[in-house]
């Protein structure tokens, strides 16, 4: 009799279970239809862990870094863990994912996100944040991230925060409650294939109070110093040749100070955009706040020659990563083929179009 | 059993509303705005305000009140998009002064005014080049003071001083976050 309790209790408690993962999978949000870039962080765990160099940052790395060129080039087997508006705490607690997976030889961090102190949107951590795994990682990295009115259950449960979702669910939320959008990115890297270009001098920045960045991102850029120290990983410092948002020489000068510093490369691409090849009537498809593929493919082939003189590894003619990245190549060629041909059948790129 | 699972059934269904009337008031993660309206009635300015080519503007004027009737623009408005979401973001240019307007709200709303140089003043005479006590004499004791610049607050909005060797470089209306 008490057996049979014990078995109809456990068996309600799985129903409960299953109702509520299959309710919370359902109203998670799928960012097929917008915010795609909300698929990046999960798309990482799909992939070879066979990294050499890892990029941490906003869209400055993963709409700016072509993975793919550098392994065609140099033979650089590196991933893009990036996300939109990736503040530096989200970078480091990336990083610190990433290392329970690989170790890279080389962290390219760029530095732009430097510029903010605080939590700036829920919507951006959401984005960084839900599609990474449960761990340890993530607990700190929401502890990190969230703004006073956010809760860590909500992180932990997202069903407590997407609830009010029901009304607004659509055809792809049940098409992948259980499985995964078509990959969005190729080794992280996402890819436009249009141009928009400058056409006007690039904007200037106005004057600001004071160009101090804040103590917060000088302790997670010394975290992710040490984090790297720690792992037999290089630290390399970036800042993309975007023009927007402004880069002042002011902070310039305190990333080069903190690099001279500790001994670390840093690369500032606004000061070589003549000597990378950029125009930004062709390489950009936003008025030079990101560069298309053409762009990146020329900022990636410029910046793959240091990656090598840093000591990134040819992996060329190891069949281990021949294999992964003949794979990678093949979608990176149907990507930007797909997304030339709805170019020329209606002359625009929406999103981050990719062939299912 | 069937009684219990119903019950359980029942509880899940209790907890799930439970949460949906706790977060009743919680904004969606998305900001995003998909459409740049024109309409203007619900905008007005507050603060300090500025006037230029007889047209009087400031933080929370709705730009499409506002930039036709400032005169020719000196160069192209520059926009950029916001990553991932439909936000925009829009400089104009007027020579000695920039107006930045963004649709956060759904409208383009001006969240800036910048003024550039000399030839043009806020509304109660503080021009570039001033030194800090000429422009102290004017608005009094500010209300933030650091060594690149003060600032003085008033409803929701910020009118900044910089300052470049000892004068003021450079004058900013700016949406007080």
């Amino acid at each position: 009799m008490r057996s049979k309790v014990i078995l109809r209790v456990l068996i309600c408690v799985i129903v409960f279970v299953l109702l509520f993962i299959c309710l919370q999978r359902l109203l998670m949000p799928k960012y097929t239809r917008e915010a795609e870039e909300g698929r990046l962080t999960a798309e990482y765990y799909g992939s070879d862990k066979n990294h050499d160099v890892l990029f941490i940052g906003d869209c400055e790395v993963y709409e700016n870094i072509s993975p793919v060129t550098l392994w065609r080039e140099y033979g650089i087997s590196s991933y893009v863990r990036g996300s939109p508006q990736q503040l530096i705490w989200h970078s480091y607690y990336m990083l610190e994912d990433a290392l329970r997976y690989e170790t890279p030889k080389i962290v390219v961090f760029n530095v732009l996100s430097m510029k903010y102190g605080e939590p700036q949107n829920e919507a951006y951590n959401r984005l960084a944040l839900d599609g990474m795994r449960l761990s340890s990682t993530k607990i700190n990295a929401i502890k990190a991230s969230m703004k006073s009115e956010e809760s860590l259950m909500s992180y932990i449960f997202p069903i407590l925060r997407f609830h009010s979702r029901w009304n607004e669910l659509n055809s792809d939320d049940l098409k992948y409650m259980f499985c995964s959008p078509p990959q969005l990115s190729v080794a992280g890297y996402l890819m436009r294939v249009d141009c928009r270009p400058l056409k006007t001098d690039p904007p200037v920045g106005h004057q600001l109070m004071d160009y101090s960045f804040a103590d917060i991102c000088w302790e997670y850029l010394e975290k992710i110093r040490t984090l790297c120290e720690e792992n037999g990983a290089k630290l390399v410092l970036m800042k993309a040749p975007t023009v927007a948002p402004y880069w002042y020489a002011e902070w310039d000068s305190q990333i080069v100070e903190y690099a001279n510093k500790h001994g670390l490369a840093y690369y500032n691409f606004l000061n070589s955009v003549a000597e990378i090849g950029i125009d930004y009537t062709a390489d950009t498809y936003d008025e030079g706040q990101h560069l298309n593929v053409w762009g990146a493919e020329k900022l990636s082939s410029f910046f793959g020659k240091e990656l090598a003189s840093l000591g990134a590894p040819d992996r060329r003619g190891e069949a281990d990563y021949e294999q992964s990245w003949a794979k990678l190549c093949e979608r990176y060629d149907e990507v930007k083929q797909y997304q030339q041909d709805i170019l020329e059948q209606t002359g625009t790129i929406t999103g981050f179009p990719v062939p299912d | 059993m069937k009684k219990t699972l119903l019950i359980l059934l029942l509880a899940a269904a209790v907890c799930l509303m439970a949460a949906c009337n706790s977060g009743e008031n919680e904004s969606k993660p998305e900001p995003a705005s998909t459409e740049v309206s024109g309409n203007t009635a619900e905008h007005t300015p507050t603060g300090y305000l500025f006037e230029s080519n007889g047209v009087t503007f400031g933080v929370g004027s709705a730009a499409a009140d506002v930039i036709d009737k400032l005169g020719a623009q000196t160069g192209e408005p520059y926009t950029s998009n916001s990553c991932a979401f439909n936000g925009k973001d829009t400089v104009y240019y007027f020579g000695s002064f920039e107006v930045s307007a963004n649709d956060e709200t759904g409208d383009f709303v001006i969240y800036s005014v910048y003024l550039k140089d000399d030839s043009v003043s806020t509304k109660e005479g503080a021009y570039i080049g001033m030194t800090p006590e000429e422009v102290k004499a004017i608005y009094g004791e500010p209300a933030e003071s650091s060594d690149g610049g003060f600032s003085y607050v008033k409803e929701g909005m910020k009118l900044n001083f910089f300052l470049k060797d000892g004068a003021v470089s450079a004058i900013s209306y700016y949406v007080n976050n």
